[in-house]
């Protein structure tokens, strides 16, 4: 741990991972509540595995056509397949009673194999795939900390503004509707924030691990409070001690600190889980 | 209370898409005003179908509908509804208020907070069912009487003109529903309450009108809503 710190002194690098975790945890926090208390976890790990056809597509291109996409990073590709996949499977959400499961699980699979596809005929090798499948908290430059404040500020202020008619939503859908609120056109924006959300992690535990931090800290802050408001404050702290804590106590060892976020918060989650249930 | 009727049906006619037969047909009946009218049947006969077309869920094949002097996808905000299981999961963060707040919402709430009169109200719609000692108790720990209370606090507190409800008394013991039937009576005497149930005992203490659908409709007159009577009207729409 000790080795952290006199690292930071001249490894930048280090900080930029600790404010981009923090800076993840405000979107994730807010976004969070919603997702588990609608229910829309897998629908949530079905955004960020087609963000993977994105990331392979903006890699692609990028490389193939430098002229006019070499400008292009693989996390743009991302976060637009995401944001185009938020309205599919919005409606989808709305419309289909039956077999959404498999719907959704094929759209899953669908978008990873375009992106695995992607990379496999773009010429040259291309490691950077990896840190998008896994994360890469050590290395999130200036440029990234920009990006993942522009997106988590957004994320909170059109939560802030729609926060009545998403919790509406949340808690009793058909209410809403009679009460005039238009529930496509909501769930349609808010899944376009979770899209959002899906990236900014992105940078911290990598697509594949993005459900871990979308629902567990969220899970955390229902198991301890009573309402929606607080439990977002809670999975903000949860989010902020996993991306600080294990990030700093495996530092220097074999171990991927990216896993070792996801590893915490699930452990915390037990914790309290186990607590509750006994109590 | 404005003279227009609180809800007009008129020859309505009702089939769900790819069904043969019709649910609904050749039904029509009128609500005036402060009254609660009690809607009988067998299980299927288009009770709650019935309900979903006064909320404009559902659209009529044949008729017209109209609720509160207008169709009633444009009046339903107005409209208080009850379902028979609250479409809420009990383990939602949420509060007993967060839950009556609800019936504040409307297509101009924006912000993250409804503001202080919206409170207000919805506090003193949960005075007014007995529940507002509850306010502050996570929804997940209410009984299903209490949270029958509160959703008709909720509807209260929309400033409802009109109240649907749905077998709100479907799963609660005895005491509670004495509770809630009182309450209901209070609110008959100046709301038009139009309730689904299959309890006659209910229909004949406590409800002025009663409708038996079963695919049509007609009309128990008053001098029939005895159990016993009831009993040979469920029997004879049986046959």
């Amino acid at each position: 741990m000790s080795g952290f710190f006199a690292d930071a002194a001249v490894n930048p690098f280090l900080w930029t991972g600790l404010v981009a975790g923090l800076l993840a945890g405000v979107g994730c926090a807010v976004v969070g509540p919603y997702v588990i208390t609608r229910r829309l976890v897998f629908l949530a790990g079905a955004m960020a595995h087609i963000a993977i056809g994105g990331v392979g597509a903006a890699i692609y291109l990028s490389t193939v056509h430098p002229a006019a996409f070499g400008w292009l990073e693989p996390i743009h590709g991302g976060l637009a397949a995401a944001l185009a996949s938020a309205p599919l499977l919005a409606i989808l959400h709305h419309r289909v009673s039956e077999r959404l499961d498999t719907v959704v699980g094929a759209l899953w699979a669908v978008g990873m194999s375009v992106g695995i596809l992607l990379i496999k005929i773009t010429p040259g090798y291309h490691t950077e795939l990896m840190s998008y499948l896994f994360g890469n908290i050590s290395f999130v430059t200036r440029e990234d900390l920009v990006f993942l404040a522009v997106l988590s500020t957004t994320v909170v202020v059109v939560a802030a503004v729609f926060h009545r008619r998403f919790l509406a939503l949340c808690l009793d859908a058909e209410q809403a509707e009679l009460r005039g609120v238009p529930v496509l056109a909501t769930e349609i924006v808010l899944f376009l924030l979770i899209a959002a959300t899906v990236i900014v992690l992105t940078q911290i535990v990598g697509l594949i691990l993005v459900i871990a931090l979308l629902s567990l800290p969220a899970a955390v802050g229902a198991r301890l409070t009573t309402r929606i408001g607080p439990s977002m404050v809670v999975a903000f702290a949860v989010i902020t001690l996993a991306t600080t804590i294990p990030r700093i106590a495996v530092y220097g060892t074999v171990i991927s600190p990216e896993a070792a976020i996801v590893l915490a918060t699930a452990g915390l989650y037990l914790v309290v889980s186990l607590k509750r249930h006994n109590e | 209370m404005s003279e227009t009727p609180a809800v007009v049906v008129d020859d309505l006619g009702f089939r769900y898409p790819g069904r043969p037969s019709r649910v609904l047909h050749d039904v029509g009946f009128t609500v005036a005003g402060a009254e609660w009218v009690g809607i009988l049947g067998p299980n299927g006969s288009g009770k709650t179908t019935l309900l979903r077309l006064l909320l404009g869920q559902l659209q009529p094949e044949s008729g017209e509908v109209r609720v509160l002097g207008g169709p009633p996808v444009r009046t339903r905000k107005n409209v208080g509804y009850v379902p028979q299981h609250a479409g809420i999961d009990p383990s939602v963060p949420a509060s007993v208020l967060d839950i009556a707040l609800l019936g504040r919402l409307s297509s101009s709430s924006w912000g993250p907070w409804y503001p202080a009169d919206d409170r207000e109200i919805a506090l003193s719609a949960l005075e007014e069912t007995g529940t507002a000692d509850l306010a502050a108790l996570p929804w997940r720990s209410l009984s299903g009487g209490q949270r029958q209370r509160v959703l008709i606090a909720r509807a209260l507190a929309s400033r409802a003109q009109l109240l649907l409800l749905d077998e709100p008394t479907a799963g609660i013991d005895i005491h509670r529903e004495k509770t809630l039937l009182r309450l209901l009576e209070r609110l008959s005497e100046h709301l038009p309450i139009i309730m689904v149930t299959h309890d006659m005992a209910l229909v004949s203490h406590h409800m002025h009108r009663a409708l038996w659908v079963d695919g049509d409709l007609r009309e128990i007159e008053a001098g029939s809503l005895d159990p016993d009577s009831l009993e040979r009207f469920f029997h004879r729409g049986r046959t």
